[in-house]
């Protein structure tokens, strides 16, 4: 199988799986069915697109599902370049935010129960359901920003890792440093001074590309951990 | 007896024990003190029986504990018919009992709203309720959402059981199956909620895969070929 032959192809294509995958409900949802400050508008808009919505909850459980995969490959990749940093890269890039992921689910599950109005909501009024469904909206969103300090750490060992592989550019491994930073600052930002938390992920933004030129050159170029003389090399010093 | 077949026997033991907890707070208590629809009677059945209710979200937490008891026994025993698909298994129970614990939360939050403690009493008891019901209609879901693990995990197991040589391959067979049926009824339950009471209908018998496994764990052990296995 080609994956035995190229394990960092196989990290790349889950990695373009998740980066095609984690916009639908990050940023396509938002903007096709939230009106910022209008809880009944954004309610009316969940309820005609129900499907839509719940394909949105889908789409967050694929990618907190497909995180795992995707580190688990990269730890195949990397385990012979540094083993104790590769197992980092799985707990903090792969276990904990798909845990996040799946419990933020729950926040979009509450939205549209309040939003669908089932008769045991009925004591509530339609614009308290719609305040309270807005709420958890906000609360789907917030916690994104807590995981974002997640999306920032584990960035850090996979950036070393390339950096150290011998078989990656190192550009890339610095680009992914500066990426884990900006995601860091960015949930920061949104935690402590959240006023400036658009401006903030708008200056940022080039940094997030980091991620993208590496999935790419994972996919495109591939990577194959040197058999002999680097691993030797390891042992040797290890 | 054969090291392997001891670490069957005690992976098996572990696992049976979750027959108890599990269906405990996902059958027993929902069917016991949750009146569908009716947030008024529920209220009431839950503060009569607080007990009781407190019992079920003590079983979910130990029910997490169990799973991953259960997979580390397992991996014990699978890791060397393939590392890479253990490892697999264990990471995604690690992240299902995560799931599970979180999710009690809404149980808690469901009690403390029924309960309507001094700093609730500016809500009424009717939206108290509704919204103690709320909770616990998501606790279900973050079961359904949890499903998705208790489906993913059993094929890298399923696979490991079908490659032992020391375990029956239709066992494998069984789990790899089961894991569809666990993965069908979470989509059902997210996408087309209208489906759910038919598609667990059906699923339902799939299910037993994991209880013969346990079983045959317990009961019969690995039967390990002494030569064949060594030198593999």
């Amino acid at each position: 199988m080609s994956s035995t032959h190229n394990p960092g192809r196989v990290a790349g294509f889950l990695y373009l799986l998740l980066v095609v995958l984690a916009p639908v409900r990050l940023i396509y949802i938002p903007s096709a069915l939230y009106v910022r400050g209008n809880a009944t508008a954004t309610a009316n808009n969940i309820a005609t697109h129900e499907l839509l919505f719940r394909l949105g909850m889908v789409s967050d459980l694929l990618c907190g599902t497909i995180v795992i995969f995707l580190t688990l490959a990269f730890y195949r990749l990397f385990k012979a370049v540094d083993q104790n940093l590769a197992v980092l890269v799985v707990i903090l890039g792969g276990l904990l935010p798909a845990a996040i992921d799946f419990l933020n689910v729950l926040n979009d599950a509450a939205a549209l129960m309040l939003v669908r109005g089932a008769d045991f909501l009925s004591v509530f009024d339609k614009p308290q359901r719609d305040a309270l469904a807005m709420l958890f909206l906000r609360l789907h969103h917030q916690e994104i920003v807590a995981a974002e300090i997640l999306w920032g750490l584990w960035l850090f060992p996979l950036a070393i890792l390339a950096y150290r592989s011998r078989f990656l550019p190192r550009f890339l491994g610095v680009w992914l440093i500066i990426n884990g930073f900006a995601y860091l600052i960015m949930s920061f930002t949104g935690l402590l001074l959240p006023q400036y938390e658009d401006m903030v992920s708008n200056i940022v933004f080039p940094a997030l590309l980091g991620e993208m030129a590496f999935m790419l050159w994972l996919v495109i170029k591939g990577a194959k951990p040197q058999p002999l003389d680097a691993s030797a090399s390891l042992s040797a010093v290890g | 007896m054969h090291p392997t077949d001891k670490a069957a026997r005690v992976a098996g033991a572990v696992y049976l024990s979750m027959v108890v907890t599990a269906p405990f707070s996902l059958i027993y208590i929902p069917s016991t003190l949750i009146v569908r629809g009716n947030a008024t009677a529920t209220a009431n059945n839950i503060l009569a029986h607080e007990t009781l209710f407190r019992l079920g979200i003590v079983a979910d937490l130990i029910t997490s504990i169990i799973f991953i008891c259960v997979v580390l026994a397992l991996y014990r025993l699978l890791s060397g018919v393939n590392k890479t698909l253990a490892s697999l298994m264990v990471a995604l129970v690690l992240v299902s009992a995560a799931v599970g614990f979180m999710n009690v939360l809404n149980n808690i939050a469901a009690l403390t709203l029924f309960r309507g403690s001094d700093f609730l009493g500016v809500l009424d008891k009717p939206q108290r309720d509704a919204l103690a019901m709320l909770f616990i209609r998501l606790h279900g879901q973050g079961n359904v959402i949890n499903e998705i693990f208790w489906g993913l995990w059993l094929f890298p197991f399923g696979v490991l059981v079908m490659r032992s040589g020391f375990l029956p391959r239709i066992l494998g067979v069984w789990l790899i199956i089961n894991g569809f049926a666990y993965l069908t009824t979470s989509l059902t339950g997210l996408l087309a909620p209208q489906y759910m009471e038919k598609v667990s209908n059906i699923a339902f018998p799939v299910l037993f895969g994991e209880l013969a496994i346990m079983l045959w764990l317990v009961i019969k052990g690995a039967k390990v070929q002494p030569f064949a296995a060594v030198a593999s």
